[in-house]
């Protein structure tokens, strides 16, 4: 129970993350969110093996995190349980393909461990990469983003709402949980009979309350678009911000930069 | 403009076999602060979600500053009325109170400079310029129904009617004092429906008493007040100023 309260911390305080002052924070939206888009699909274009050019592809995350004053133990443990998912997903990949690829000493490396290899690589830099673009970018900033790339009006409008709907969702299910436990004491958790009514009282609760949100935002004019609050870097240096990325990550992308700094070392 | 909202023989059912609201008339003037009083059940919320145009389907004419109240004509209204929900937890969901009150300046159109004139005006005439920054989950109640109403005044500017959904409730007294003297304070049209009479009696100069969907009295609010029989025959009470006193209380409203 107090996991919910935990969990609604958590949405509050990516929310603070993403409004101080850092430069990160004050780089154009819609910068960010291309740049976010473009490493994704340049990251996923990898092939399954590649685990030396994907490699290069860290420097993404790692620059932006340490530049945007984002906590990396933080953020490890906000994508642990996707990561543990991916881990899960991965583990088949030896069992089923144990082609050799090659020998470290005695030790042969698989196929399969490559592939699980760079699986996890891949979901590690793609959750990186929209931990940061969530820590530095409000979820407003984000949908307008969004709609300047055409993005469907009412996609990015559920998007919202969603994101809204949910904080309301685990509001109420704080509050009922919390009415629950002062009314049983001594038990652990919910007993199995009171499951039902509970969930149905907590989202008739949540349909209401998202509702009223919903109302309130109609009445006060919403009609499907998005403004851009907040105090940002002048156009040019969001442009830059863009260009620099895009340009490195395709280098990246090219060339392997692990590859030849090994060739350099070690000819 | 004589009359701001103009109201003739409304009624409304959820329903088809009995109607909320049957046949109410009236008119509101630029500037008036009217009590919507009565007891649970009788209408009150749903009178104001009618005039917001949250709830649609009645009969009768609503006309707010000229306009009927028509789905065409929502926008402009809207701009002209504001509605205070009862829950101003629920209502209040940007970030912060600052960009949460110039949500609708944007919204209508308004430049980001234009917005956030409006919303700092708005945070002084509710006295919370300090909790521009603030985020909305770390406001008290009295704070987030402040937070609403300046969210309402960035965008009517004082010109429009505000609508209030029990604004008292939930309220210490330390808060409650100052919600009335920011009420006292707006220039624009107000219609509150409360059951805390305190409260009518400290803000408005007319009432309204609904009584089985229709309106039992409508006039002057202390000579309401004193009518005990007539409050009490429709599940209401004396204010508890009043009990002690036996008359209206001598106060800076009286």
């Amino acid at each position: 129970m107090a996991g919910i309260g935990k969990a609604i911390d958590e949405i509050h305080s990516l929310e603070n993350l993403a409004e101080r002052g850092t430069l990160l924070c004050r780089i154009h939206p819609l910068a960010k969110v291309l740049v976010t888009l473009w490493y994704l699909i340049l990251v996923m274009s990898f092939d399954v093996r590649d685990i030396s050019g994907l490699l290069g592809m860290a420097a993404y995350p790692v620059i932006l995190m340490i530049s945007g004053d984002i906590s990396v133990r933080q953020a490890l443990g906000r994508v642990r349980p996707i990561l543990l998912t991916v881990c899960l997903i991965g583990a088949a990949n030896p069992l089923f393909d144990r082609a050799p690829c090659l020998a470290v000493g005695s030790f042969t490396v698989t196929s399969g461990m490559l592939s699980m290899a760079a699986l996890l690589l891949k979901a590690g830099f793609a959750v990186s990469a929209s931990y940061i673009l969530i820590a530095s970018t409000t979820m407003e900033q984000i949908c307008y983003a969004l709609r300047k790339l055409h993005v469907p009006r009412v996609l990015v409008t559920v998007f919202l709402l969603i994101y809204r709907y949910l904080v309301l969702m685990l509001k109420e299910a704080d509050r009922i949980t919390q009415a629950y436990s002062l009314r049983s004491p001594g038990e652990k958790g919910i007993r199995k009979s009171a499951w039902g009514p509970l969930a149905g009282q907590m989202l008739l609760r949540s349909i209401d309350r998202a509702n009223t949100v919903y109302e309130s935002m109609t009445l006060r004019g919403f009609r499907g678009e998005f403004f851009l609050r907040g105090s940002f870097v002048p156009l040019w240096q969001s442009v830059c911000y863009g260009v620099l990325w895009g340009g490195v990550l395709l280098l990246f992308r090219l060339v392997p930069v692990f590859e030849l700094a090994g060739r350099v070392f070690m000819p | 403009m004589d009359v701001f909202i103009r109201i003739e023989d409304l009624r409304f059912c959820y329903h088809a076999d009995r109607y909320v609201l049957d046949g109410i008339s009236l008119t509101v003037s630029p500037g008036e602060a009217v009590g919507i009083i009565g007891a649970n059940g009788v209408g009150k919320s749903t009178f104001l979600r009618i005039l917001t145009g949250l709830l649609s389907g009645y009969e009768g004419k609503i006309e707010i500053a000229g306009r009927s109240l028509e789905k065409r004509n929502y926008g402009e209204i809207r701009r002209l009325l504001g509605y205070v929900f009862q829950d101003s937890d629920s209502q209040l969901f940007m970030n912060t109170v600052e960009e949460d009150v110039a949500f609708g300046p944007l919204s209508y159109g308004l430049s980001g400079g234009e917005a956030k004139e409006r919303a700092a005006w708005a945070l002084r005439k509710t006295h919370i310029e300090a909790l521009a920054g603030r985020h909305i989950y770390r406001l008290s109640g009295g704070e987030k129904k402040l937070a609403a109403i300046a969210g309402i005044l960035a965008l009517q500017q004082d010109d429009g009617v505000i609508l209030m959904d029990e604004p008292s409730a939930s309220l210490d007294p330390a808060n409650r004092e100052n919600l009335i003297e920011v009420i006292k304070e707006l220039r624009g049209a107000k219609l509150l429906a409360s059951h805390d009479l305190d409260f009518i009696y400290d803000t408005c100069e007319r009432t309204i008493l609904l009584s089985g969907g229709k309106i039992a009295y409508d006039g002057d609010t202390k000579k309401l007040l004193r009518d005990r029989e007539l409050l009490e025959r429709n599940g209401l009470r004396l204010p508890l100023s009043f009990r002690f006193t036996g008359s209206v209380p001598h106060t800076e409203s009286s």
